[in-house]
């Protein structure tokens, strides 16, 4: 219970720092041994002891979510960095034999190549490919590399995700390179290509796991990285998503569930626990490396938390339960989601909300004669027809998605990126588009016979 | 009398570095008093860091951030930026930010 008392100190605790001499150092608080590193404020842990309580802590999280049963395949998406390389390992572990209580599923690891984004050349992106492999290969797991280019194919998964034994190439077809490259340009900020790439990786993620038969994609967001996404997805206008983006288990996906089993390490923990290993991370460029801490939201915010956290240790730990108590209802696969990142839709709002009141003062400010509350424009309707019938469902054959219309089939945070970017057409992946324009054609005639409906 | 001791930079601190991971360095002797973590920042941004101080530290003390080892140990234990340097100890900077 909650039993704070009027008048009590409510001041979150604050980092001690002691004047060390010699022989002092402080004991573990488990053995007392003399302890290598401090977790919490006051809890000071030696090396072994550290040790077993990550590898419990990650088992443990497997167990009370009863999410992933025996023997089932997953897929483990591997970045190379600090938490892929700590999951790869405690994966390791857990499955050996020494272990006490066995993990039961059966891993496969994936890496996305992401150079196409960096700028980086084809031999710069072969070399990191080389070493990702190379990582991968000593697992004895098997793996394979994709591009990120795979993301811009016309159908909506890939034909087939083969596991690869050695890493020869990377395939990259021109025309989707030309693509993703004309997709990233029109995105303007870097705050809007972050959301993009994270969208675009998680696309990719859960199409090829769907290609290869799987139903879980494994992925290594610490519960630091988690904190600083919570405050920067609020501020990006997904507060809605928060339990997707942040929950141990990301359902938003009817057939695919993302799981995080490292969300309750920090990233302290997580460099830690590979410096005691004797791992070594891949130091692999991203989008705001050497970058100024406030070159995007994101960066801001992880500068915002991480300077936090340094004088007031429970920073990340108080942001992450927070943000866990906010919960989604179990979702029926009716609900509309949005047509890019797959959550459910939260523009569906009364008239009088923040929502509204935003369009309504953009549709003001533009000098547009139409009124377009709610985003839905008025284009000239030819008579054409989708073949079907006898052209009396006036059904557009050639249809273009605007980007008014295409905003309607999106989320809020998604139509801030896409209101970011240059123009949309043709730029956005084909899969994207086409089922964005279905859900907007869908739309239009639910709209139009809405009146014959009885209700229900 | 000089004091060697190494350091080591990782999870992308290296990249400050001119993409070096380790160094060997021996620091001259200082007159007034011993050498602590807090010089030894100073020593570093004047003579090893190669671009953007900023990314590495901060005021005094390193960038929030950045973990500091000193011989295999948190320095949260050891005092932080008051732990006196001895002959051979081994000081490893790990970034734990986004993208180094």
């Amino acid at each position: 219970m909650c039993s704070v008392q009027d008048g009590e100190d409510v001041i979150p605790e604050r980092k001690k720092t002691g004047k060390f001499t010699e022989g002092e150092r402080r004991p573990c608080m488990k053995c007392g041994e003399s302890a290598a590193v401090i977790i919490r404020v006051n809890d000071a842990f030696c090396r072994g002891c550290f040790l077993t309580y990550c590898t419990h802590k990650f088992r443990s999280a497997f167990g009370k979510s009863k999410l992933i049963r025996d023997g089932e395949k997953v897929l483990v998406a591997f970045s190379g960095g600090q938490s892929s390389t700590a999951l790869l390992h405690l994966i390791q572990e857990g499955l050996s034999e020494r272990a006490q209580k066995k993990l039961r599923f059966i891993p496969s690891f994936v890496f996305i190549d992401e150079g196409a984004v960096l700028n980086q050349t084809q031999e710069e992106r072969s070399e990191t490919c080389q070493q990702v492999a190379a990582l991968l290969q000593q697992s004895g797991f098997p793996w394979n590399i994709i591009s990120l280019e795979k993301i811009m194919q016309e159908s909506n998964s890939l034909e087939k995700f083969e596991l690869s034994e050695q890493f020869e190439s990377l395939h990259v077809s021109e025309k989707d390179q030309e693509e993703l490259k004309s997709l990233w340009n029109s995105v303007k900020t870097l705050s809007a290509k972050e959301e993009m790439i994270r969208t675009l990786r998680s696309r990719l993620l859960v199409s090829i796991a769907t290609a290869g038969g799987y139903s879980k994609v494994l992925v290594g967001d610490t519960g630091t990285k988690l904190s600083i996404r919570l405050l920067s997805d609020v501020a990006q206008g997904r507060g809605m998503h928060l339990p997707f983006e942040t929950g141990f288990a990301d359902c938003r996906h009817p057939e695919m569930k993302i799981v995080r089993p490292v969300r309750d390490f920090t990233a302290k923990e997580v460099a830690m626990y590979n410096a005691f290993h004797n791992l070594q991370p891949l130091v692999l460029p991203a989008l705001t490396t050497k970058a100024a801490s406030n070159a995007s939201i994101e960066r801001l915010t992880e500068t915002f938390v991480t300077g936090l956290q340094a004088d007031f240790p429970s920073t990340v730990s108080t942001i992450f339960r927070t943000g866990e108590k906010l919960s989604v209802e179990d979702m029926d696969s009716e609900v509309d989601r949005c047509q890019f990142c797959q959550a459910p839709l939260d523009t569906n709002v009364p008239a009088s909300s923040a929502l509204n009141a935003t369009l309504f003062s953009q549709s003001l400010s533009q000098k547009s004669s139409t009124s377009t509350i709610g985003g839905a424009s008025n284009c000239d309707k030819t008579d054409s027809c989708c073949g079907e019938g006898d052209g009396s469902c006036q059904t557009q054959k050639d249809f273009r998605l605007t980007k008014e219309d295409l905003a309607d089939v999106l989320c809020y945070g998604c139509r801030l990126v896409i209101k970011d970017m240059n123009s949309v057409d043709d730029l956005l992946p084909a899969n994207v588009l086409q089922s964005a324009a279905a859900a907007v054609r869908r739309k239009k005639m639910k709209d139009e016979i809405q009146d014959f409906l009885l209700p229900s | 009398m000089e004091l060697v001791v190494s350091l080591e930079f990782s999870g992308g601190a290296e990249l400050l570095f001119d993409k070096v991971k380790n160094h060997e360095v021996s620091l001259p002797a200082r007159a007034n008093g011993p050498w602590t973590i807090k010089h030894l920042l100073v020593w570093i941004k004047d003579n090893l860091l190669k671009e953007r101080p900023e990314l590495f530290v901060q005021g005094d003390t390193v960038r929030p951030g950045i973990l500091v080892l000193i011989n295999d140990a948190d320095w949260e234990l050891m005092g932080e930026l008051n732990y006196e340097l001895k002959s051979k100890d081994r000081i490893v900077f790990i970034s734990t930010l986004h993208g180094g």
